[in-house]
């Protein structure tokens, strides 16, 4: 007796140590490809390197197509796709809407952005434009706190103006830099305790992440379509290109729960957003149908951990309107959207990625 | 034909070489500077970046720090005593509480704007190594009227939700706060950085200390890196009282409205222009004769240099009341205090230039 005791502590003092490190390491793992995911730079309208990346990363036995919006699609298995699982690529961002004589660059946006504020918190950071030569390094111009005393404060996109170092408009485009080069804050994120990660728009990049990663793990005769859509942030354009071209009967869609103004009230409406919160699905309220439904059983019966929340404005809805098509949207909670510094909690993308996964195999 | 032939050949190589030699003077000074804005050193908190700087110096020197932990290095014999002196502190904030919800608040070091802190990502660094946190923005951030954000919502989130949890990460009262910073190219010879104010001033005194040692100087030439000029030029003070140079050249950013956001009705010191021998500031009015003296000696030896009028204090006015003549010495720098400083390296070069010039032709 003496001596199964033994062998049991012994057995039970490697595996211990063993399955808290093996979780540890996939966590580290799924940060480390989050963070190089989240880093790429895919304004609206110019989704391509992001695109490009994500069809590097997929498995061989997809059927990997891209339309001409630059959406992109993956399909396993045989037949018509039992369900779809789709996200969009775009995030918020800028664009070269010219070069003054100076070398300086007027900028505009290719994505309309409700809170003003979003501009200003550029002011003073590095940027980095993506042109047709490669990467030029920029800073979003601030006064000089010696020279104007507090009295410079950015108002409005007039104030944005971005600096590459070139001293003419010439230099400017010896440089590369041309009309329409899209450019972002550079990436800068920091991982906070608890397993939360704080960096620019995180919003529109943990659902295509998300999805990549469930495409990753899919089993190759599983009849499932992978969708990433482009310029969502312009009309959804995307998405609208696939509810004309696609006959789809289930989508799983993977869409950040934003704040939005309400049209008649002017209410801003404020989704859950605490990290750790677990997932998120629509409230009672919204309208049902069998998809949705099956999706909140999963739900209940694997014990996840979620929420209900407004959504937001989701575009896709009215993509799809009059297309027969179910849609089930599930979000994970963002706090400080449209920041630099949104935050989210790895365990909530963990367990999104794992309901992708049962939806799929279901 | 062949005289001339042989002439234009002579012209090319000179033209040629010191391009390559300048080429490599300003590669020189981006390291060094890299090197020195990587070392975080918020008002009293140098302790790392004065051991940086003495690991920088040359071999063998014989420099002293005193009691307020200045750095200082006396070479060469003569009857007039020069003192260059730059700072080794900068802007950045210090942790004045740990709130029962774990967040902290801070207060700054140095002026800045507030907007420079909101929505940032920033590193604590306590004695157990760098942690990371998050400044939200302001809570009325999403609304179309937000409340103006001023120096007390400057809070800082670790991730935690206790104070217990914020002191298990070692964090303390006193700790010190800062952004990332590093050295990002621009175009033609501009490079971007935060603490350019004035790592880069630290850098050209660095540089110009090694082209001075083991040449003849009819001055006795005294080098200081000193601390808290931010706060207050406490450091400088703390050297005013137990040494009175004849001359004393600060060496310091010249906040300069060669930027899209400033009114260049004064401080216009183009970037690229040259070193700026600052004739006026906040806290200086250098003499006629000795302002153009250090002109000529720029002039002489073919050191570009331009004459500016600034805002903005400077460490030598210290020393004016013990009967010191302050002559400050700079380069053009733009988005002063903030983490995106802007200048152009080849007029840190030209600023290295005139310091060995002053130092031996004075």
């Amino acid at each position: 007796m003496k001596n199964i005791c033994k062998i049991l502590t012994a057995a039970l003092l490697f595996i211990f140590p063993f399955s808290i490190s093996s979780v540890t390491t996939a966590q580290v793992d799924l940060k480390e490809r989050f963070l190089e995911f989240a880093s790429k730079q895919a304004v609206t309208g110019h989704e391509y390197g992001m695109i490009e990346y994500i069809k590097g990363k997929l498995p061989s036995f997809y059927d990997v197509t891209t339309d001409n919006m630059g959406n992109l699609i993956a399909k396993s298995g045989n037949g018509d796709p039992r369900v779809c699982i789709m996200a969009s690529v775009d995030e918020p961002g800028y664009i070269v809407s010219g070069i003054r004589n100076d070398g300086y660059l007027t900028v505009h946006t290719t994505s309309s952005i409700p809170f003003p504020l979003f501009h200003k918190f550029h002011e003073g950071v590095k940027v980095e434009i993506i042109t047709s030569n490669g990467k030029v390094n920029g800073v979003v111009a601030i006064p000089s706190s010696h020279i104007t005393r507090g009295k410079g404060d950015m108002t409005d996109m007039n104030d944005f103006i971005v600096d590459i170092g070139a001293d003419s408009k010439e230099h400017a485009e010896e440089m590369g830099v041309m009309i329409l080069d899209p450019f972002t804050a550079v990436k800068n994120f920091a991982e906070l305790t608890n397993g939360k990660i704080s960096g620019p728009v995180l919003h529109s990049k943990y659902p295509a992440f998300a999805v990549l990663e469930a495409a990753h793990d899919a089993d190759r005769n599983s009849s499932v379509m992978f969708i990433w859509t482009t310029q969502h942030a312009r009309r959804n354009s995307g998405a609208a290109r696939i509810a004309e071209s696609l006959k789809l009967q289930k989508i799983l869609l993977i869409s950040s729960f934003l704040p939005y103004r309400d049209r008649r009230t002017r209410k801003l409406q404020i989704p859950v957003c605490t990290p750790g919160s677990g997932l998120l699905v629509p409230e009672e309220n919204t309208p049902r149908n069998e998809f949705p439904g099956v999706v909140s059983d999963i739900l209940r019966g694997n014990n996840y951990k979620y929420k209900n929340s407004g959504t937001g404005m989701l575009y896709e809805y009215r993509a799809f309107r009059g297309k027969n098509t179910q849609i089930a949207p599930v979000a994970i909670p963002v706090e400080y959207p449209h920041s630099l510094v949104e935050t989210i909690d790895l365990k909530d993308l963990e367990s999104l990625i794992d309901l992708i996964n049962e939806v799929v195999k279901k | 034909m062949k005289r001339q032939s042989s002439l234009l050949l002579c012209i090319l190589i000179c033209f040629y070489a010191a391009e390559l030699h300048s080429q490599t003077g300003r590669e020189e000074i981006a390291g060094i500077l890299d090197r020195l804005v990587r070392v975080h050193g918020v008002s009293t908190h140098e302790e790392k970046i004065l051991e940086e700087i003495i690991r920088m110096l040359p071999e063998n020197v014989d420099f002293r720090v005193d009691d307020r932990n200045n750095l200082l290095v006396t070479i060469g014999d003569g009857e007039t005593d020069l003192l260059f002196i730059a700072h080794t502190d900068e802007i950045g904030l210090e942790v004045t509480k740990i709130n029962p919800d774990g967040t902290l608040s801070v207060r700054k070091r140095g002026g800045s704007y507030n907007s420079i802190w909101e929505s940032r990502i920033v590193r604590i660094i306590t004695e157990k190594g760098m942690v990371n946190g998050i400044i939200p923005p302001r809570r009325s951030y999403m609304e179309s009227e937000p409340d103006r954000f001023s120096g007390e919502d400057i809070v800082i989130s670790v991730g935690t939700g206790s104070m217990q949890e914020t002191l298990d990460l070692g964090i303390r009262k006193g700790n010190s706060v800062v952004q990332d910073k590093g050295v990002t190219r621009l175009g033609g010879s501009k490079i971007s950085t935060g603490a350019a104010d004035d790592r880069a001033g630290c850098a050209a005194q660095i540089l110009a200390l090694k082209q001075l040692l083991g040449k003849r100087l009819n001055n006795r030439v005294t080098f200081a890196w000193c601390v808290e000029e931010e706060i207050g030029l406490n450091g400088a003070r703390f050297i005013s009282h137990t040494f009175q140079p004849d001359y004393v050249f600060a060496v310091d950013t010249y906040v300069s409205s060669d930027a899209p956001r400033d009114n260049r009705r004064y401080a216009y010191s183009p970037l690229g222009d040259g070193a700026v021998v600052r004739a006026f500031d906040s806290s200086n009015l250098a003499p006629r004769e000795v302002y153009t003296k250090v002109l000529n000696i720029a002039k002489n030896r073919n050191i570009p240099a331009q004459i500016g009028i600034t805002s903005g204090g400077n460490d030598g006015s210290t020393f004016l009341v013990k009967g010191s003549i302050d002559m400050p010495l700079s380069w053009p720098g733009i988005y002063s205090h903030s983490f995106i400083s802007v200048l152009d390296l080849r007029d840190v070069a030209s600023l290295t230039d005139l310091i060995v010039a002053i130092a031996q032709d004075f």
